[in-house]
């Protein structure tokens, strides 16, 4: 790749070839949990070998990353399909044969399924938070109720299966990979060659939408290419086939959430006692900041005088399971929505009514944080929403349909719900190193102005943002800004790029060099370089331990409301319309962040009807027989953005449709069927069963 | 053993398996970056050809299919005027694909306007379920359809007018 | 990756001898399912197998003021061009939800009816109106019902050694369908299903019935679609229910599956039958 090309235009790993390539399959473990585990070699047509854990140490190599990652599970067996070895040869096709040939002998042991209920031994993080005395608020109570909401297990469906492909470029390592992180991966590269991060260089391919997915994972993945370049002395491409892919890839964590709420008469959360379980698979490097959000989010947009807040990162035998368009905090917005939707059943009220009695409002907060400096707008955001949607129309005239026909027999089984939700910049990782971002401008000889940033985003909205706004304050024309492919090979540490954080970091950033080079310009001889950068004060704004801080400071809010239908004769549910209403600051670029939305709510329907993986299961079928949503079945999208709001700067909304979509859809859903499921997503058969037994 | 079958208008003759999908046959018959076999299973189209003058999924088809077949890759198609109108309509509706995708699209949309040449929104919806990509606002897309219909209905008509 | 003998056969008679010599042979018409059902680089074959798509007599189409005869090679898309009005009122609407356009550009009509592992979606439509089959041999060729394609204990059946070739689409369906296809999956998958009912109703009367639920096996109740012929419509809910409670208690205990869909299926179309 030469310096000149642009980001618009990323490569993509599939079509990367060196001369002398290798290609490199790995080895899967049969068992999903075992000890003793020895990897058979088999024979090997010339020009083909394996690479296993003893002769990757036996090379002085190390297997285990800067952050504590097993490249290639050794001796112990944590999950099936876990990495082995890898099988090296020039032909893909022939190493893939003969890895899935390959196989390990091993003492298989009796794995840990179990995670609503576990040991202490598969706790991977723990944490308890107190406010007020609930114990005695439930006592005096009147209201007290209690129930469990559960979410399933999804696939990000990348658009490029997961890979990596390391080569040698003049004396350093160049590692090729979609990574929401680079510096991670460089980091996790150097430690295993056991070489300094500086002769490590990343190179990032096509993110497309990453969903958070490919924040850790493409480390481990890089690291296994790195391992067999060096130990082949050739470049070495791993690319998973897509079933691979599918099967083997970390997912969106399973959760369970056990709500308690003491109420008043009119709803007023008087004490709340919840319990967060996620289910992480067999590890994750991220289990901390999964739970952070999670507990932030659960509480975060009402206030309540008596809380107990409880949450676990559960380690299971199944594969790495973590984040989906929202590290932690879908799983929360969709249980507190789901059990306020619960409490308006039981007292006659609407969910929104119940809402609009504990929703956090200024001068107020939870856990001793500072007070809320601004309202929030959800007054403006919910009237509005209800306004593009008819909610109140519909609401009241399904809800009399439900009344009437309480079976659903009549054929219309239909049901709208409107969802509050956020997202915000803050950061949740604990060092300093993954908080900190720089963004380079240059304006060379020719006037073109190039974007440096290690800010690896798979959306085209957000990169045709940066574009826009450093043309913007330099006068120049869109067309001779370009974004420079993310590499990573400096020495300065560079935080990850999760979903949140393109638009409202990077775009300052963008700002904020160009705004200095503008004071260079016309001064300074050409080129001319100036560099924004930035570490996120992280204690300061919100600590996570603690949860101390301003919680909200730099969230975009949002509501959601969607309108769906069931079949009455196969119970399957259907999204008909879907109304986002957004205050995410200034939007730079209106038509493609409308896009952008628009691809981003139709992947959060796939948590909600799409194709839910068993990670247990152990048939290769799973793949085959994915559910889909056609493109005919797409509901109609409309989505506003709140006036009064464009004066500000820009912030994030990609993770908005994944926080809110889930928890609006199962109401929508309650509502249709009248009875409530508790869980998602659910399958038309259940929902008959359901209606029956009702 | 060995079969003949034209490949963007050039005869091939070539050593197959009986095990062999027709995209990895293709694949080591030139450079044809379209071809990046992914799914395996009829769903990304990342493995589109014209068989015979009929889109097809090359990793769906065995290569004895391929036998006295005429092929068509990207590549072949690509120097084309439809392929231009195309480029045109998805650049002009701000729905340029991804590196990944991009190829497989174009191949999708020119089937769909050789079959309609101006197909409704319905005809659109449906031809797009062929290329899955998780990124694609379908609202663009189509427009971008709309607007390499126009193109190409505007020259095939003055060119018929002269 | 094990290699396999492959054949072009250069007639049909060839390819009947390459049956009568090699029982075992595959028979490749679009391969889709055939290959479909594989996910892995490579793809594994029994030992021989035929490639039948191009021969060009088995894709003949020929239409008689009864009936619409087309070859077993017929793709999908296909089907879908012949000129309007040429098939059953549901039949373009069934094609069309099968697979995508590109999958029924290579799909054929055979490999939808001869699938081994379960039953695709033309099947329970096309034995639903009667539609005919030959199925050729070296001993001969006769022409059966469609419906010959499912065993008494609903699993799919073929004759040895033979090849389906031809298929007669009645041009007349009855005056009443309803049809519904259940499952979303990429690929057709364990709870992926058809449903249908047709009905000839005349003069307030029902003629003819058929309720077919087609997946990973076929549910058909001959015997009492018998009894119902003859009834008076409207269907008041009196005489519903109990057709319903038989059709459910049955097809639990032959398919062994859970009955939630399918009894709201039935009992809507014996509804919408009755004009309810
Ligand atoms: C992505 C995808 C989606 C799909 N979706 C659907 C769907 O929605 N609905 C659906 O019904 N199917 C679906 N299918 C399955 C399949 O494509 C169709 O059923 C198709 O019609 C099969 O035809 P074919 O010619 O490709 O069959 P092949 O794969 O060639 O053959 C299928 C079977 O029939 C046998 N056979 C074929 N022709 C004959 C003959 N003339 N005589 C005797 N035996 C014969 C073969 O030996 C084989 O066992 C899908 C497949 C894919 C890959
Ligand atoms: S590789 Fe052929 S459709 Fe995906
Ligand atoms: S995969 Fe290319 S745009 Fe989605």
């Amino acid at each position: 790749m030469t310096a000149k090309q642009t980001s618009e235009s990323l490569p993509i790993l599939s079509s990367l070839a060196f001369p002398d390539m290798l290609f490199a399959s790995i080895i899967r473990s049969r068992a999903a949990r075992a000890q003793n585990n020895l990897l058979n070699q088999p024979n090997l047509p010339a020009g083909y070998r394996i690479i296993a854990p003893s002769g990757i140490l036996a090379q002085g190599l190390s297997l285990v990353t800067a952050s504590g990652l097993s490249v290639f599970a050794d001796k112990e067996i944590s999950y099936q399909g876990e990495p082995l070895g890898l099988v090296v040869g020039p032909d893909p096709l022939l190493c893939d044969e003969l890895a899935q040939t390959t196989d390990s002998s091993f003492e298989a042991l009796e794995p840990d399924l179990g995670w609503e209920s576990f040991s202490s031994s598969q706790i991977a993080y723990r944490k308890t938070l107190v406010q007020g005395d609930p114990e005695k608020a439930f006592e005096k109570a009147a209201n007290v109720e209690k129930a469990v909401y559960h979410n399933g297990v999804f696939d990000h469906h990348y658009s490029e299966p997961m890979g990596a492909l390391a080569a040698w470029e003049y004396d350093k390592m160049a590692i090729y990979c979609a990574s929401q992180w680079p510096a991670h991966v460089r980091d996790s590269v150097a430690a295993v060659l056991k070489v300094p991060a500086a002769d490590i260089v990343v190179k990032v391919t096509e993110l497309g939408m990453a969903l958070d997915g490919r924040l850790w994972l493409p480390s481990l993945v890089a690291c296994q290419a790195a391992i067999a370049a060096r130990l082949c002395r050739r470049p070495v491409k791993i690319l998973f086939s897509r079933k691979e892919d599918y099967l083997y890839t970390s997912k969106q964590a399973r959760s369970a959430v056990t709500i308690k709420s003491a109420t008043d008469a009119n709803g007023q959360f008087l004490a709340l006692d919840i319990k967060i379980i996620l289910n992480i698979g067999a590890y994750n490097p991220m289990a901390e900041e999964l739970v952070n959000q999670a507990m932030s989010a659960i509480t975060g947009l009402y206030v309540c005088p008596s809380i107990r807040l409880e949450a676990y990162a559960v380690r299971t035998n199944i594969l790495p399971l973590g984040a989906l368009g929202s590290i932690g905090s879908s799983h929360a917005f969709f249980a507190i929505e789901a059990h306020i939707n619960h409490l308006a059943s039981l007292i006659q009220k609407t969910p929104a009514e119940i809402k609009a009695v504990n929703i956090i409002s200024k001068g107020h907060s939870n856990f001793g944080a500072e007070p809320l400096e601004s309202e929030i707008p959800f007054l403006r955001i919910s009237r509005k929403l209800e306004q593009l949607s008819d909610y109140r129309r519909k609401y009241a005239s399904y809800e009399l349909v439900k009344k009437r026909d309480p079976g659903c027999r009549e054929g219309i089984v239909r049901g709208i719900a409107l969802t509050l939700g956020y997202q915000t910049d803050q950061s949740f990782f604990e060092s300093p190193s993954m908080n900190t971002y720089i963004v380079e401008v240059t304006l060379d000889r020719n006037l073109a102005l190039s974007i440096d940033t290690h800010g690896a985003v798979g959306s085209e909205a957000l990169r045709a943002m940066w574009k826009t706004t450093a043309a913007g304050v330099l006068s120049m024309s869109e067309n001779d800004v370009h974004i420079l492919p993310p590499v990573c090979n400096s020495a300065i540490q560079c935080g990850p790029m999760t979903l949140s954080r393109g638009a409202t970091i990077i775009n300052s950033l963008v700002e904020r060099a160009s705004r200095a080079l503008q004071k260079k310009r016309f001064r300074e001889t050409l080129p001319i370089t100036s560099r924004a950068q930035i570490r996120l004060p992280h204690r300061l704004a919100w600590d996570s331990r603690s949860l101390r801080g301003q919680p909200f400071s730099g969230a975009s809010w949002c509501g959601t409301a969607i309108e769906i239908e069931i079949d009455p004769l196969t119970g399957e549910p259907s999204p008909l319309s879907v109304w986002m209403v957004i205050d995410a600051g200034r939007i730079i670029v209106y038509d493609r962040a409308i896009a952008s939305l628009r691809a981003s709510i139709l992947n959060a329907l796939n948590l909600c009807i799409g194709d839910e993986f068993d990670p247990e299961g152990s048939s290769d079928d799973r793949y085959l027989y994915q559910r889909q949503i056609k493109p005919s079945s797409y509901p109609a999208i409309n989505i506003e953005f709140l006036e009064s709001e464009k004066a500000s700067r820009p912030r994030g909304l990609g993770e908005l449709p994944f926080v809110t979509l889930p928890a609006a859809f199962y109401s929508a859903l309650t509502q249709a069927i009248g009875v409530e499921p508790r869980q998602l997503p659910l399958r038309g058969s259940e929902i008959l069963r359901l209606l029956e037994a009702e | 053993m060995t079969i003949d079958f034209v490949l963007n208008g050039k005869p091939q003759k070539t050593q197959i398996r009986s095990g062999d999908r027709l995209v990895y046959v293709l694949q080591k018959l030139g450079d044809f970056p379209s071809l990046i076999p992914d799914c395996l299973g009829g769903n990304c189209g990342r493995c589109l050809v014209f068989m015979d003058g009929r889109l097809i999924y090359s990793c769906l088809t065995p290569a004895f299919k391929a036998k006295g077949s005429s092929i068509v890759t990207y590549e072949g198609f690509s120097a084309t005027e439809d392929c231009k109108d195309i480029i045109y309509g998805l650049k002009q509706a701000s729905a340029f694909p991804c590196n990944f995708c991009r190829k497989a699209k174009i191949m999708m949309i020119a089937d769909l306007l050789k079959r309609i040449p101006l197909p409704e929104e319905t005809d659109i919806m449906e031809q797009m379920s062929i290329v899955s990509c998780p990124c694609t606002d379908p609202v663009s897309l189509a427009k971008a359809v709309l607007l390499s219909a126009e193109c190409r209905n505007k020259r095939k008509f003055k060119r018929a007018d002269k | 990756m094990r290699i396999s003998e492959i054949f072009y056969p250069n007639s049909l008679g060839d390819l009947l001898e390459l049956l009568k010599a090699n029982p075992e042979l595959l028979i490749v018409a679009g391969g889709t399912e055939v290959v479909g059902m594989q996910a892995s680089k490579s793809l594994s074959f029994p030992a021989q197998i035929a490639s039948i798509s191009h021969l060009p007599e088995l894709q003949k189409t020929t239409r008689s003021e009864q009936y619409l005869e087309v070859g077993c090679c017929t793709t999908l898309s296909g089907l879908l061009t012949l000129s309007s009005g040429a098939l059953p009122a549901p039949l373009p609407q069934v094609i069309q939800s099968i697979g995508n356009p590109a999958i029924r550009n290579t799909a054929t009509i055979g490999g939808n009816l001869c699938c081994k592992r379960r039953f695709m979606d033309l099947w329970p439509f096309l034995a639903c109106i009667d539609a005919q089959m030959e199925i050729r041999s070296l001993h001969g060729n006769r022409w059966a019902g469609v419906s010959h394609l499912s065993d008494d204990a609903g699993l799919p059946q073929f004759p040895e050694a033979s090849i389906l070739t031809r298929i007669r689409i009645p041009l007349h369906a009855p005056n009443f369908s309803f049809f519904k296809k259940l499952g979303n999956s990429r690929f057709p998958s364990p709870e992926s299903a058809y449903f249908v009912c047709m009905a000839e109703i005349s003069h307030d009367k029902i003629e003819s019935f058929r309720l077919i639920f087609a997946g990973e096996r076929a549910f058909r109740l001959k015997d009492h679609e018998a009894t119902l012929i003859g009834r008076r419509v409207p269907l008041s809910q009196k005489d519903i229910q109990p057709i319903v409670d038989y059709y459910s208690a049955e097809f639990v205990e032959k398919t062994g599956n859970d009955n939630y869909q399918f009894n709201a299926l039935t009992e809507e179309s014996l509804g919408r039958i009755s004009g309810q």
